[in-house]
């Protein structure tokens, strides 16, 4: 099984880190989130910057309901790239159905496409605590509290079902070698070099710009090419054990 | 409520959150020192949170921000002397401010209304060399005039100690049972005697840390971990300190036995299914879908 793409894309890149080019932009930031969390400090370390300390759950009257141990590994990539979380409390088991990777503990906050479906600019250290990570740490602890508790804005499946499931909504069809085709398009850096002519990669046996052309391209302006890359490496090598299984 | 959760909850309710009044209150009396600082010293002395804030273990019911503002070991634009020094620095923050001479910081009070203290402390000081660690501080009483120190030693010592929270509630105790202890010395203490328990349960813990206050109060010693050799801290810990230290532990472990640990910290309002509904309201607007790589 390949590793996660858990952090955004380009983690091949040789370029030296955004907060070793860019200083000035870091201590902005640092100085933005340690003002906003009170119990959250920066840490830099050999190779990496994290933020490490006790994340505050707030009810809407500023009320503390809920504390978390956490580390937050920043983007190499940039300031509003998607970080690496670990809860470091010991609350929540390193299982898979938890969203916890088994392997190192990390969070699996986000599916890499949908965040940067969803931001395609990125967002700030700031806005991705307050917002999709703390999310996520209610939902563990709503679980904690009920077995019968369901995600609020539901799951993605596991590994590579859950990528399938990702374009699915977009192009209509989850079969694994459609989403394949649809993630080889994705892949060319240009969307001029993706063709109206070609077929559709839904399987409707239509051409591009007669079918699911304004979604794909929409995916391909929004989701950078390192993580569809990394999806069709994923998918491919699945795709591939299944073939030989049978 | 187990007693995990309800001293989970205690702690919870003792922490000054972000975006609270009193957190904006702070940070904003934080930036106002700062500008009066600037305005006399210009850019050059380092300005920065040190105290409680800065180790992570402030608690609602007793809080200070201590602001550190060290000058350069070269320049001496504020004075020749650490107490040349200590006493610009008490001068510039005295014409916004009643200010009180402490034996190295400077409490600040509220001009208008002297009653109103501002929660603020600030220290000044002099880097030892070009490096930035060690620190010298004036000191207005005590054997000597000066201390050396390393702000950033205490800072990540308490911070990275892994029991922070078991030194928040000792230092709840202390407040409530109004001992008369330096926060600091019970923090050192509190990191010490758990040096081989930070992974068991917090109960056990703070019974621990109570059961050696009682019974084993003779042997109880810290260091400083900045300056061992040079800062005696037995001063701190002198004998009064350790009888009542000691006395209260003991109460305390025997109130525990007979009436459980609400008789130390007091009830907790929160009930389990309002907790829930309220987590459910602030996660309905930032969830997302969570996904797993394998």
């Amino acid at each position: 099984m390949l590793q996660p793409a858990l952090s955004d894309p380009g983690a091949v890149s040789k370029k030296k880190p955004w907060y070793i080019e860019n200083p000035d932009s870091y201590n902005t930031l640092r100085r933005e989130v340690e003002n906003i969390f009170p119990e959250l400090s920066f840490v830099e370390r050999v190779g990496e910057v994290c933020i490490e300390g006790d994340l505050h759950i707030l009810d809407n009257s500023g009320k503390v309901l809920y504390r978390f141990s956490i580390r937050v590994k920043l983007s190499e990539q940039s300031p509003r790239g998607l970080p690496t979380v670990w809860e470091t409390g010991g609350r929540i088991p390193w299982e898979r159905e938890r969203h916890m990777n088994p392997h190192d503990g990390s969070a699996c906050i986000y599916l890499p496409e949908e965040f940067w479906y969803e931001n395609p600019n990125g967002i700030s250290i700031s806005e991705f605590i307050r917002g999709p990570l703390t999310g996520f740490l209610i939902n563990q602890i709503l679980i904690d509290k009920s077995e019968n508790h369901k995600w609020l804005k539901g799951e993605w499946d596991h590994g590579e079902n859950g990528i399938i499931e990702f374009y699915a909504e977009h192009l209509g069809t989850s079969e694994p070698n459609n989403i394949l085709r649809c993630l080889t398009m994705l892949r060319k850096k240009d969307t001029k070099e993706i063709k109206g002519h070609w077929l559709c990669p839904c399987g409707s046996g239509h051409k591009l710009r007669d079918c699911h052309r304004l979604n794909i391209n929409e995916l391909h302006k929004r989701i950078p090419s390192e993580v569809t890359e990394a999806s069709h490496t994923k998918l491919k090598r699945a795709v591939q054990e299944l073939r030989n299984s049978h | 409520m187990t007693d995990k959760e309800y001293l989970e909850a205690i702690i919870r309710e003792q922490t000054i959150a972000q975006g609270s009044e009193e957190f904006k209150a702070l940070q904003d009396q934080r930036a106002k020192v700062e500008k009066i600082l600037r305005e006399h010293f210009g850019s050059s002395p380092a300005i920065r949170e040190g105290g409680s804030k800065a180790k992570h273990t402030m608690i609602r019911e007793s809080y200070d921000l201590d602001i550190l503002c060290y000058f350069l070991h070269d320049e001496e634009n504020a004075g020749s002397s650490l107490k040349e020094i200590y006493n610009n620095v008490f001068s510039v923050l005295s014409d916004s401010y009643i200010v009180e001479r402490k034996r190295s910081a400077l409490r600040l009070m509220d001009r208008d209304d002297h009653e109103h203290y501002t929660h603020l402390d600030v220290i000044p000081g002099r880097y030892a060399d070009e490096t930035k660690q060690d620190v010298y501080l004036h000191q207005e009483n005590g054997e000597k005039e000066r201390l050396k120190t390393n702000p950033e030693i205490h800072i990540n010592h308490v911070r990275d100690s892994g029991v922070r929270d078991a030194i928040k509630l000792i230092k709840l105790w202390k407040v409530r049972n109004h001992i008369n202890a330096k926060t600091f010395v019970l923090e050192l203490l509190v990191i010490k005697l758990l040096q081989d328990k930070r992974e068991v349960p917090l109960t056990e813990q703070l019974s621990h840390i109570w059961a050696e206050f009682r019974d084993n109060n003779d042997n109880l010693t810290v260091d400083d971990p900045a300056n061992p050799e040079g800062n005696d801290l037995s001063e701190l810990l002198n004998d009064s300190v350790i009888t009542r230290l000691s006395s209260v532990a003991s109460n305390t472990l025997k109130q525990i036995e007979e009436f459980g640990w609400s008789a130390v910290y007091g009830a907790v309002k929160e009930d389990a299914e309002s907790l829930s509904d309220r987590l459910r309201e602030v996660a309905s607007t930032r969830s997302v879908r969570p996904w797993s790589s394998v």
